[in-house]
């Protein structure tokens, strides 16, 4: 509160210094200025036509909009995954799944070159020794109630020998412009007048790797693994 | 002895109409401003970079807020330019009466309220499509205002009440400039004052003030307390009126 505080007493010294010197300067020895009404009413119509013409071009951006209707599921993944059910995160943010055959008992798990993979990895041990390894990679970027999550690229996964090798692709480096609305709408919604929305933007990406009873799994430097056991 | 009655209110049509045409090159400055501001709004109010989950994200927050300020600006020192000798003497052109020229500039400053705040929306918009342009982004978001014309209209209502307060609030320190122009380092004092003086909650009164109109959530009860603080400088500005000098 008193940072707010702080800041608005900022902000309104500042407003309230140039109010005063924007006064002063009108009211000392003030003059009447003739602005030649022909220059005048030429400079209002071309800024009204570019405000008028602004609103029908912007209509018409807004329609083209990537607007699709966000799945269901708030909340973090891998909160989902740990404490309820990787089932209860809706299909939708499903990027890839792989289902692979495997008969050895031991199972090295890695990047290439060892690289840190930023994607949290759950790993299920399943109560059945159906010798099948299932992975599912869950991905979201929903902004502003837009779903970009098909934006992301999925990391890809492949066995070589007895080493499942993840391998994340380059993502793009997104550039996001968040437009928030005038304080003079923003006091009347939901919208805070100050704070930045975080909420606006939610991303975040899973993999979900489900093995078999007994496969051992051995993990390499550079993955963040948790355990779920049955 | 005339044969024709003048009436209050074809005076103060008459004087109106004069004084928006009089006072155009307050159009000139508005037009100066609300591109100045869209190029201070250019640097957008806010951004956030980070990594989720291997999702790089770069988030830059855009607003419209500046362009709205500085509209606000521009109505205060409209509105105390009009209580300058150069314009007030323009009344005795006409008929007038005191209350005849204050009811006319009532009528400008409320006119003028409407244009600054539509423009001031709209501005946004031009600001809004100047990014999309000028910025190598690939998710555009903005909050879809023209989709939803309600929000549209209260944002340019909203907009118009507060270039109207700053407006009543410019004329009311204009005029007692005219009496005492001492009375602006007086004004100055007092807000100085208000940025220090502690109320409860670790605020002061000076945004306890800013609060009172920025956080109403109630279109109702905020547009009660614009017209009630309107009129309220209003009066005050009639009053100060009242006593000034007449013209020799």
């Amino acid at each position: 509160m008193t940072i707010l505080s702080g800041i608005l007493s900022l902000f309104i010294l500042v407003f309230v210094a140039i109010g005063f010197f924007v006064i002063w300067r009108g009211l000392k020895g003030v003059k009447k200025s003739y602005v030649s009404k022909r220059y005048l009413k030429w400079l209002i119509r071309v800024y009204v036509s570019v405000l008028v013409l602004s609103i029908i071009w912007y209509s018409l951006l807004s329609v083209s909009n990537r607007i699709e209707d966000v799945p269901s599921t708030s909340g973090n993944f891998y909160d989902i995954a740990v404490n309820q059910s990787v089932d209860e995160i809706d299909p939708a943010f499903i990027g890839k799944q792989w289902s692979i055959d495997y008969e050895k008992n031991k199972l090295n798990i890695g990047t290439v070159d060892h690289e840190y993979l930023e994607t949290p990895i759950i790993v299920y041990r399943s109560d059945k020794n159906n010798r099948k390894i299932s992975a599912t990679y869950y991905k979201k970027l929903v902004v502003s109630e837009n779903d970009y999550s098909k934006e992301v690229k999925s990391i890809d996964l492949t066995l070589n020998q007895d080493r499942l090798l993840l391998y994340q692709p380059a993502q793009p480096d997104f550039k996001i412009v968040l437009f928030k609305k005038e304080f003079t709408i923003r006091q009347f919604t939901e919208e805070k007048l100050f704070e930045k929305r975080e909420e606006d933007v939610s991303a975040q990406s899973l993999l979900y790797i489900s093995i078999p009873k007994d496969l051992t799994l051995i993990a390499e430097d550079g993955l963040n693994i948790h355990y779920l056991d049955n | 002895m005339s044969i024709t009655k003048p009436s209050l209110t074809n005076i103060v049509k008459k004087q109106y109409s004069y004084k928006l045409r009089a006072y155009r090159q307050v159009y000139n400055s508005l037009i100066a401003l609300q591109l100045l501001a869209i190029f201070f709004s250019f640097n957008g109010v806010g951004s956030m970079s980070g990594n989720w989950g291997g999702i790089h994200l770069n988030i830059n927050y855009y607003s419209a807020d500046i362009i709205i300020i500085f509209t606000m600006l521009w109505g205060l020192n409209s509105a105390a330019l009009i209580t300058t000798k150069a314009y007030r003497f323009d009344d005795f052109a006409f008929v007038t009466n005191r209350l005849s020229g204050n009811m006319a500039n009532l009528y400008v400053m409320l006119t003028l309220s409407v244009i600054g705040g539509l423009t001031s929306i709209l501005s946004g918009v031009l600001l809004k499509l100047l990014i999309y342009y000028s910025t190598d982004v690939q998710i555009f978001n903005d909050t879809r205002l023209m989709s939803e014309p309600n929000l549209f209209v209260t944002s340019i209502l909203s907009a118009s009440m507060y270039v109207f307060l700053f407006c009543v609030l410019g004329y009311m320190i204009g005029m007692l400039f005219q009496v005492n122009k001492m009375i602006l380092v007086a004004l100055a004092a007092l807000f100085i004052w208000g940025l220090f003086k502690d109320v409860s909650g670790g605020s002061n009164v000076m945004v306890n003030v800013f609060t009172f109109f920025v956080s109403e959530s109630s279109l109702f009860l905020f547009f009660i307390k614009m017209m009630f603080c309107s009129i309220l400088l209003f009066s005050i500005s009639l009053v100060i009126s009242n006593r000034m000098e007449v013209r020799q």
